[in-house]
């Protein structure tokens, strides 16, 4: 089994495709308050999208460090994960004032 | 408010329209290459301005806008009227935005989420065709990677864009991949991420939501809503054989290292100004055809002004206003590329403090200055704003002026009469000429300052026609005309309403479906006709169109069945007049309610907006071939012509649209009706009212031999006044009832005559009723 749900965590674990995000979303929505990945060699975009939907804290690093260094960033909700248009610069910000 | 963000909300207003018209031009005209040019220099313009505040969702949805409009341009892709109608609604939106910011000087924190969807909307109506398009087009690399280098750092963290910046340093190039998979990819077993994630030598990756996500329990997660960013400096080969299969959902520019030098941390990032500074540049630096040599250094010149002179550098702004006229003459874009990189390396060794900048420029001296103190001989200030209230309280001046300058006639008449001096009497009066003849000029230049064009008005209606007659299912084709007539501004402002009824009316009632018109015998396309013109010191306003007219039988009948005619006057009643019944109140001869129009409050609504700026409304209509409504509007509300009148002793003005005729009726010839008086006119009966009676005031105009008659149209219906005497036509300054009087009916205002009287003038409309 690839997606436990253990107390209010769910445990993703080895590679988590296509079909697993059908059981990930139903584990969320049934209250699931946080995933751990650290087990997690591969995650399907489909899976990606219902993290990035649910915005619950992870627990990682997963052990596969492509996942770690390229994924990890966005879905870890303290790392801002999908960057919004940049804030106005310092400067432009000042002139306005004036 | 700003002062920065006042300016660019009136010239975004601007824009915007130039936006609309140009796209309207497009539709019409798919090949007309001035109108993509306009449509595509106005987005940019607007877009570039829209860069310098901070309403990234507004610069969102222009950005996406821009690069449509630029593959339309580019690659000929043509328009479809749904994609017309998606741009028109990121239009709209827009205006949306621009209004906001007038607002509440901000964007809602919805505005967002709304931008992402209309950037998406856009890019499904277009995308597919201009990504077929775009792959094909690698012709451009410095325009496309330009653009993609905006979005960089909205995509990537600065320290991985400061990575890249350093490997690419070093290689001389790094791709930028952008991969937007297909919704329903998964299906097919693919798995973007993963397959991203292959890409060798990634030195940078990114996901982000095509669309805002939804709730939880909203959410299809089998659908891809995710695009793919990632920098890499593998080549091109490499990541076309790693996208295989998938070609077409991928787009690999490759970015210069210098572009992507300013992520470097030991550069501070550019500011705003210098990074429109050097779009421009690039701009100007791709071949463009000749007939758009212009359009396009002007355009570019105008963005780069405007970001210098919102970073309080006018000096340098009026150095670029220079340069874009010395590139236009000499028709090269050199002079202004060399201007803009001049002003880009004069900033450079002194960071981005403007300040320092120009500073060093006064110090260094000789070289600079004088070419911008030049430059601004060479483009002095050419239009104003001002506050229309200022221009109010000159005219009010004015006014004054004229009441005070009238009671100079009454000086000389006593300076000859009650103290015996001629000689005085005759000076008084030969200055009384002078200063009538300044007045009159100084009024005339005032209301010059006021006069705005009709077009202004105009130029609303092709949107509005295209909607509504793309949602009757009817092919309308709008005809302007004499769109350059001028009118005083509230007279402009107050014709839309009217306007906006009367060609709903003609769209709904008035104009046949195709089928219809072609079983009558006319071409499928309709014609609606919207003409301006001048006629004496009245503007004409008439709306023609070439629909099924009007018959005045089923008016009359229509009329009869709504109580509106009684029978004596159903059988008297003449077509043309019958005609005018459709400005009655409460009458409609649609069968059912459309939601245009048909509710039966529309032409009433029209001329009372048309009488109260003191018009007069007309309406002639053959049947089967169409209507005419006519329209007459004073040049300007700010003067009243009014027939000075008077009962017994007393003055009254009335106003002279009103006034049809004045005749004197023999006693003898009034014929007596029950009650009520009338008299025959030309052949016709008409009702005569004793203005005496109707304003409730003592002693009665029956001891003469002759009634003085004056003859007037109100509601339209011929009315005789009975009155004591005719007095002369004046222009008077009318000044509402105000206060306690406000509330005494019959008066429309009043004006100060020359020799201090009071003069009431009517509002016969109230009288009557």
């Amino acid at each position: 089994m690839t997606i436990r749900r253990a107390d209010d965590t769910i445990l993703l674990e080895d590679v988590c495709a296509v079909e697993d995000a059908e059981t990930l979303l139903q584990e969320l929505q049934a209250g699931a308050a946080s995933i751990d990945w650290t087990g997690c060699t591969h995650l399907h975009t489909a899976c990606v999208q219902v993290i990035l939907t649910a915005r619950v804290p992870m627990h990682g690093p997963p052990s596969n460090p492509a996942l770690a260094r390229w994924l990890a960033p966005t879905l870890h909700p303290d790392a801002k994960p999908i960057r919004r248009p940049a804030a106005p610069e310092p400067e432009t910000a000042r002139l306005m004032e004036v | 408010m700003n002062e920065l963000l006042a300016q660019f909300i009136a010239e975004a207003r601007d824009l915007l329209q130039e936006a609309d018209e140009g796209l309207l031009a497009l539709e019409r005209t798919p090949d007309d290459e001035d109108a993509i040019n306009a449509l595509f220099r106005s987005v940019h313009t607007l877009k570039g301005s829209s860069g310098l505040f901070d309403v990234a969702p507004l610069t969102q949805i222009l950005h996406a806008a821009e690069d449509i409009f630029q593959a339309v341009r580019e690659h000929g892709l043509s328009l479809t009227p749904p994609m017309v109608d998606t741009a028109l609604r990121v239009f709209d939106q827009v205006g949306r935005f621009i209004n906001e910011l007038d607002v509440n000087e901000a964007l809602t924190d919805d505005a967002g989420p709304i931008a992402r969807t209309l950037v998406a909307d856009l890019r499904n109506q277009f995308g597919r065709r201009q990504g077929e398009v775009l792959a094909k087009a690698d012709a451009a690399p410095g325009d496309t990677a330009r653009d993609a280098v905006r979005d960089l750092a909205r995509w990537f963290a600065e320290d991985a864009l400061v990575a890249a910046a350093t490997v690419a340093a070093r290689d001389g190039t790094i791709n930028l991949v952008s991969y937007r998979p297909e919704g329903g990819c998964f299906f097919r077993g693919e798995d973007p991420l993963h397959l991203a994630m292959q890409i060798p030598r990634l030195q940078a990756f990114a996901i982000e939501a095509r669309e805002a996500w939804p709730a939880l329990s909203a959410l299809d997660p089998f659908t891809c809503n995710l695009d793919i960013h990632a920098l890499t400096t593998a080549s091109r080969a490499e990541l076309e054989s790693l996208f295989r299969y998938v070609p077409e959902q991928l787009t690999i520019t490759e970015i210069p290292a210098p572009l992507l030098s300013r992520f470097d941390a030991r550069i501070v990032p550019p500011s705003l100004p210098e990074t429109l500074l050097r779009e421009q540049i690039d701009l100007c630096s791709v071949p463009v055809p000749d007939e758009e040599f212009a359009g396009r250094v002007a355009s570019a010149a105008r963005v780069a002004s405007n970001a210098l002179r919102f970073s309080q550098r006018p000096e340098q702004a009026a150095i670029v206003e220079a340069a874009c006229a010395e590139a236009l003459a000499a028709r090269q874009t050199e002079p202004l590329t060399a201007a803009l990189a001049s002003l880009l390396d004069s900033e450079q060794p002194s960071g981005t403090d403007p300040k320092t900048a120009s500073e060093q420029a006064s110090e260094t001296g000789s070289a600079e200055r004088p070419v911008a103190a030049e430059a601004a001989e060479r483009t002095p200030v050419r239009t104003l704003r001002v506050d229309q209230e200022k221009v109010d309280a000159l005219m009010n001046l004015i006014g004054e002026l004229v009441v005070a300058k009238n009671g100079l006639p009454f000086l000389a008449r006593r300076a000859e009469q009650q103290f015996g001096l001629r000689d005085l009497s005759r000076e008084i009066k030969e200055q009384y000429g002078v200063i009538d003849r300044i007045t009159q000029e100084l009024r005339s230049a005032v209301m010059a300052v006021r006069m705005m064009p009709v077009g202004q008005v105009f130029q609303r209606f092709p949107r509005l026609v295209r909607d509504l007659s793309r949602k009757l299912g009817k092919q309308v084709h709008l005809v302007i005309e004499g769109g350059d007539t001028e009118a005083d501004k509230n007279v402009v402002e107050s014709l839309f309403d009217p306007l906006l009824h009367m060609v709903r009316n003609s769209l709904d009632h008035g104009v046949e479906s195709p089928d219809e018109r072609a079983a009558c015998g006319k071409p499928a396309t309709a014609t609606i006709k919207l003409l301006a013109r001048n006629d004496s010191d009245q503007v004409v306003i008439e709306v023609t169109d070439d629909g099924r007219g009007i018959d005045p039988e089923v008016i009359k009948r229509k009329a009869y069945e709504r109580g509106l005619l009684d029978e004596a006057r159903l059988a008297a009643i003449t077509d043309d007049e019958a005609t005018m019944l459709v400005f009655a109140a409460g009458f409609s001869t649609a069968e059912t309610v459309s939601d245009l129009s048909g509710r039966g409050v529309g032409m009433d609504v029209v001329r009372n907006t048309v009488e109260k700026a003191g018009g007069r409304i007309a309406m002639t209509s053959v049947k089967g071939q169409g209507t005419t409504v006519r329209l007459d509007l004073p040049l300007s509300m700010a003067v009243s012509r009014v027939m000075t009148i008077a009962v017994d002793d007393r003055l009254f003005g009335i106003p002279m649209e009103l006034i049809h005729g004045t005749v004197k009726v023999p006693r003898s010839e009034i014929v007596h009706i029950r009650g009520s008086e009338a008299f025959v006119l030309r052949g016709r009966v008409v009702p005569l009212l004793h203005l005496a009676r109707l304003l409730e005031l003592p002693g009665d105009a029956s001891r003469t031999e002759d009634v003085r008659v004056l003859v007037v149209r109100v509601g339209g219906q011929t009315i005789g006044l009975g009155i004591t005497a005719f007095g002369e036509g004046m222009e008077v300054i009318l000044k509402p009832l105000e206060g306690m009087l406000a509330k005494i009916v019959g008066y429309t205002g009043t004006a100060l005559l020359g020799d201090g009287r009071v003069l009431l003038v009517l509002d016969l409309k109230e009288l009557i009723r």
